[in-house]
């Protein structure tokens, strides 16, 4: 007879994997209906940090890159943070690849997931699995087409988690989400609460102005990484010549 | 050489909106209306940009002070190459009445405590048609001005500077740290474009308040009437250039 904490725990297994089946039944590709649209400003890039991982990014031969926007009027793809690889993510996506035992095993979150090139990365490590979390709907859709590209199966999520106490992960991603100093404070805090329950915490940046230069994370930052960016990048982030990876004590 | 500047931007409603005056005359109607950067602070942050392009400059910090709305005109400037931002909050009846003397003594702080070299800002606002805030600004630092610049170039650790003058262009030699205002034929300002747009977002905007400047913005002037200009009557015809005499003299015109 098994004992009742072995049920409970096979239980709570099953809840977590119908879970995941509900995002699982459409794996990359419930947000296939975008991939026009982003097929037609992107390109596959590997000029960045991990040219492992294909990404299909905006670069210098798309005409979405020289053409002028003009103000006051959105663009047809609205805020695509996605079509940029920004150097935070590089980085953290660098450690994770060449540290693969890091994420290894692990149910991994991947927040503000963007191109989602740190879930690649590490579903490429061997991850359990791993949940690209980005509230901008071209972000998911950005991420699965990455994620076919790749050959890796993704999860993926829409809501705003900030604040939740992700309990079905153990490693959280942070690649470059510390740009805005007000959000910046509300998502330090949450980390720094996560980390209290145990979750592994790694941030990528290069040193935006809350990570630079603040006591934004109560002095508990531990710096693991420095990378310097390639010619592309460095042309790209003016002012940026470096990025990295940090961890929370 | 390998300046800091201070470039001021404006937010104004747009260039191309018709203006219309508030029933009550006490001014125009803003709300609702399409507003944008004013187009010589354009010019502005342009000529600071290609001086970091030339290596002149080594940082620019764009400066804006208005309600929250302001961000938008900061992170157009960045997004044409500024580096960071500095947005005082300053929103509601306090705004309406902000004058450029308190914008000159919010930019004569910033250039201390920023260690600024170079102020640049465009000649006037299409709004006010002031005219006056560079001016006063090089007054409070007693630093020296170039006023309505149509062209900058540094030179042995000054610049020169071509000013667009009644007479026609005069060229004089200005010490740093100074203070320069952007005249039309400066530059044509570049468009940004998606990428610039995008890495706009992730830099840095600081906020502070007018007090944390120490510049009170309570008004040293009152507007006292806003009224349209005169709607223009009709005109007359005349046969020959006598008749146009008599006429003229038979209005008083002569």
């Amino acid at each position: 007879m098994r004992s009742l904490k072995f049920q409970a725990r096979l239980l709570f297994h099953r809840i977590g994997i119908s879970l995941l089946k509900r995002n699982a039944s459409s794996l990359n590709s419930s947000h296939s209906k975008y991939w026009e649209l982003i097929e037609n400003y992107t390109v596959i890039s590997q000029k960045h940090l991990t040219p492992e991982i294909k990404l299909k990014l905006i670069t210098q031969e798309c005409q979405a890159w020289n053409q002028p926007v003009e103000q006051n009027s959105p663009h047809p793809l609205g805020e695509p943070f996605w079509a940029f690889y920004w150097p935070g993510g590089q980085a953290l996506s660098r450690y994770i690849l060449d540290n693969p035992l890091i994420a290894k095993r692990k149910r991994v979150l991947d927040f503000g997931c963007g191109s989602g090139a740190l879930s690649i990365a590490a579903l490429k490590s061997g991850a359990k699995f791993s949940v690209a979390n980005d509230i901008d709907t071209m972000a998911i859709a950005a991420s699965q087409l990455n994620a076919q590209i790749n050959a890796v199966e993704l999860n993926v999520c829409e809501d705003n988690l900030i604040g939740s106490d992700c309990a079905d992960f153990d490693l959280i991603l942070v690649g470059d989400m510390l740009y805005d100093s007000a959000l910046s404070d509300v998502i330090a805090a949450w980390l720094m609460k996560l980390r209290l329950a145990g979750k592994v915490i790694l941030v990528g940046d290069p040193g935006r102005g809350p990570v630079g230069n603040s006591t934004l994370f109560a002095n508990s930052l531990c710096h693991l990484a420095k990378y310097e960016l390639d010619s592309f990048t460095k042309k790209d982030n003016y002012g940026f010549l470096q990025s990295h990876v940090f961890t929370l004590l | 050489m390998s300046l800091r500047i201070l470039v001021g931007v404006k937010r104004v409603i747009d260039y191309a909106v018709k203006i219309r005056v508030k029933p009550d005359k006490s001014g125009v109607i803003t709300e609702g209306v399409k507003h944008s950067m004013n187009p010589f602070d354009e010019i502005a942050i342009e000529e600071a940009v290609r001086m970091k392009e030339k290596k002149i400059a080594k940082e620019i910090v764009a400066f804006s002070c208005g309600p929250a709305q302001c961000q938008e005109t900061l992170r157009t400037a960045l997004a044409m190459g500024a580096d960071r931002g500095i947005h005082v909050e300053v929103a509601g009846p306090q705004f309406d009445t902000l004058q450029p003397l308190h914008i000159s003594k919010m930019l004569a702080q910033l250039a201390k405590d920023e260690q600024i070299d170079l102020i640049i800002v465009g000649k006037q606002a299409i709004d006010d048609d002031c005219n006056q805030t560079a001016q006063m600004t090089a007054a409070l630092l007693d630093w020296p001005q170039a006023t309505s610049a149509s062209k900058i170039e540094a030179k042995d650790g000054s610049l020169q500077v071509v000013r667009e003058i009644d007479g026609g262009l005069e060229t004089i030699k200005v010490k740093l740290p100074t203070v320069v205002s952007a005249d039309l034929r400066l530059n044509e300002p570049r468009y940004a474009t998606l990428p610039n747009i995008m890495k706009a977002k992730k830099k840095p905007i600081k906020k502070l308040t007018p007090k944390d400047l120490g510049v009170d913005v309570s008004p040293r002037i009152e507007v006292v009437t806003v009224e349209e200009p005169p709607v223009r009557l009709a005109g007359a015809k005349v046969e020959n250039v006598d008749m146009m005499v008599e006429k003229l003299k038979a209005l008083g015109h002569a």
